[in-house]
């Protein structure tokens, strides 16, 4: 049967530890990965080499180019996702917490803990 | 000899080729002066200027060689592309012959799974049998794809490391051929070309997740413990024995080397474009469908059809 | 020229008769000097040095070779040392034809001569009377001066050989 009170607060801190501290890390990271990725395009005078050669940037650089969008534009998908994903987690948690007195206290009581385990500054209450 | 100065080694082959070529002629030759006793010195300004002319275009030679891409560079990228890039995606799946620490925050992502557990809206089963269930495997074949660009530059990398030793070993051993051509005992030697066995396959990769497909990471041999090189390296013998041959040896090799080259490269593109055309051919290997999670509402949330629902326990 | 050529023009050697009684030093390609030991030069007869000159010119040559197959080694990264069987009828002749060659040299006054036979063969031939004649500083310096022409035609004749059997005899 449906939860409700505590138990309910308990469920909602667990969507909230999952979008904010699982989901939306891990989509950092993705965005982190793509960012990077896409940055190490600046480096591509390392293909120049005299035209004789396989031509004057050679035969595989378009290749490494559109490989490198493509694999840029997964991880960014795959990060906003995540990102979306994780906001509404975070939402649903909030939106269950505010259910009765009950679930809003349990909920309340383990966000604290899990903010300070993340190092998150407390919310005004 | 090293790379750096093939310019300057190009420019001294090409006068040592003329100069040895007039003392097998048996003109003298001092301090950079030829001299022969029966000539005036015009007559012998005349045969220097032909035997020049005989040798005009031999420090040009090199020149496909005097500007390459270049292997430092590709090792940076490489490096920046483990590290910064495929770590963060890497579950310890070590792929490529390279020591890469795994992500240890990958696993949050099944912890996901069990605090969602409680809840069975259309949104919860979505998230969990078309995302979360998937996501490992997808992950895992975004990692290969990115380790696919990094094999591909650690390959160019080794392209360019040997393409650069062996146009040093044609330079030093056309200098050393020319130098020893009129001693006691001028040996044939052997130009080393090691492009073709600079390169390898690190391993065929299976996607995971359903229909798979096999790509291949390739790989700098010598970087790469376990690559199997495409080719091996090879000698070029010749005869030292006369500064044309000599040339003509050199010319040989340089045109060999150029061939090496273009095909190693061409190995690297197939490598890439087999990666292409698997996200093109088989894109949800490559990505997992938005979750309808991530488009809910305070309004939708907790609809049974939309959202989460209720939390069962 | 290139590093060989570098290392082989300022390369130095030396040798020294069994006796002890002369070393013979050549370096910059072509030049050589004499040490006499034990106040040899002032004991020896015109013979006796002659014979003993040629022994150390032997040695000499000998030590040279070895020295050039050292230096090419480390240039080349080939190890191989000494010569193996002619590949080819051409390359046969050749050798016996190089193996051959007659070198000679002379002091200006033509007080020392020099010959050698395939750099194997080795004979000094000094003018009677001259080692009561000149000094032993004026001995060295004649000695060097027919060493060095035996030297600089031995290569002559080795590029002669060379153009005969490899050259491309154009213009």
């Amino acid at each position: 049967m449906p939860h409700s009170g505590e138990a309910l607060g308990v469920d909602a801190a667990n969507l909230y530890n999952a979008g904010r501290f699982k989901v939306k890390v891990l989509a950092d990271q993705f965005g982190g990965a793509a960012t990077s990725l896409l940055g190490t395009q600046a480096g591509d005078g390392i293909f120049a080499r005299d035209p004789r050669v396989g031509g004057s940037l050679g035969p595989a650089k378009g290749a490494f180019d559109e490989l490198r969008d493509q694999v840029v534009g997964l991880l960014k998908e795959t990060q906003q996702n995540m990102q979306d994903t994780g906001d509404a987690l975070v939402m649903a948690a909030l939106e269950y917490a505010a259910t009765d007195e009950g679930s809003r206290t349990a909920f309340k009581g383990i966000r604290e803990t899990l903010d300070a385990e993340n190092h998150v500054p407390p919310v005004p209450s | 000899m090293s790379w750096e100065q093939l310019g300057d080694h190009a420019a001294k082959i090409q006068q040592s080729a003329i100069i040895m070529d007039l003392r097998q002629r048996g003109f003298g030759y001092d301090k950079g002066r030829v001299y022969d006793s029966s000539m005036t010195d015009e007559q012998v300004q005349t045969v220097v200027d032909i035997t020049a002319g005989r040798f005009a275009g031999v420090a040009a030679m090199f020149d496909p060689f005097i500007k390459t891409a270049d292997p430092a560079g590709f090792d940076r990228l490489s490096e920046r592309l483990a590290t910064e890039v495929a770590h963060w995606l890497n579950a310890g799946q070590g792929k490529g012959g390279t020591e890469m620490a795994a992500n240890p925050d990958l696993g949050r992502m099944d912890d996901v799974k069990n605090l969602v557990e409680p809840w069975f809206g259309a949104a919860a089963v979505n998230f969990r049998d078309n995302f979360l269930s998937k996501w490992p495997g997808i992950t895992a074949n975004q990692f290969l794809l990115i380790m696919i660009l990094k094999g591909a530059a650690e390959a160019e990398a080794g392209v360019w490391r040997a393409a650069r030793a062996s146009i040093d070993d044609i330079a030093h051993k056309a200098q050393a051929a020319l130098d020893a051509m009129l001693d006691c005992n001028p040996k044939d030697l052997a130009f080393l070309l090691t492009v073709a066995g600079s390169i390898g396959a690190v391993g065929g990769f299976v996607t995971t997740g359903g229909l798979s497909l096999t790509l291949t990471v390739l790989g700098e041999v010598s970087a790469s413990a376990g690559a199997i090189p495409f080719g091996d390296k090879k000698e070029l013998p010749f005869s030292g024995k006369n500064a044309m041959a000599i040339v003509n040896a050199v010319q040989g090799a340089i045109t060999e080397l150029i061939g090496q080259v273009i095909a190693a490269e061409n190995k690297i593109l197939e490598s890439l474009n087999a990666g292409l055309s698997a996200v093109a051919g088989s894109s949800d290997l490559f990505i997992a469908p938005r979750p309808a999670l991530a488009d809910a509402t305070p309004a939708t949330i907790r609809d049974e059809t939309a959202g989460l629902g209720s939390a069962l326990g | 020229m290139g590093e060989l050529a570098d290392r082989v023009e300022t390369m130095r050697v030396r040798a020294t008769a069994p006796d002890g009684s002369l070393t013979a030093e050549l370096y910059d390609r072509d030049q050589l000097t004499l040490t006499f030991h034990n106040d040899y030069y002032r004991q020896c007869d015109d013979d006796d040095l002659g014979r003993r000159l040629a022994a150390v010119a032997s040695l000499l040559w000998v030590a040279r070779t070895r020295e050039y197959e050292r230096i090419y080694s480390d240039v080349t990264g080939d190890y191989s040392t000494g010569e193996g069987p002619p590949a080819t009828e051409r390359e046969r002749d050749w050798r016996a034809e190089r193996d051959a060659i007659e070198a000679h040299g002379a002091s200006e006054d033509g007080r020392v001569r020099v010959r050698a036979v395939g750099l194997r063969n080795w004979t000094v031939t000094i003018r009677p009377g001259t080692t009561r004649t000149l000094d032993e500083q004026q001995f060295i310096a004649a000695a060097g001066q027919a060493a060095g022409a035996l030297i600089r035609d031995q290569f002559t004749r080795l590029a002669a050989l060379s153009n005969k059997y490899y050259g491309n005899d154009q213009p």
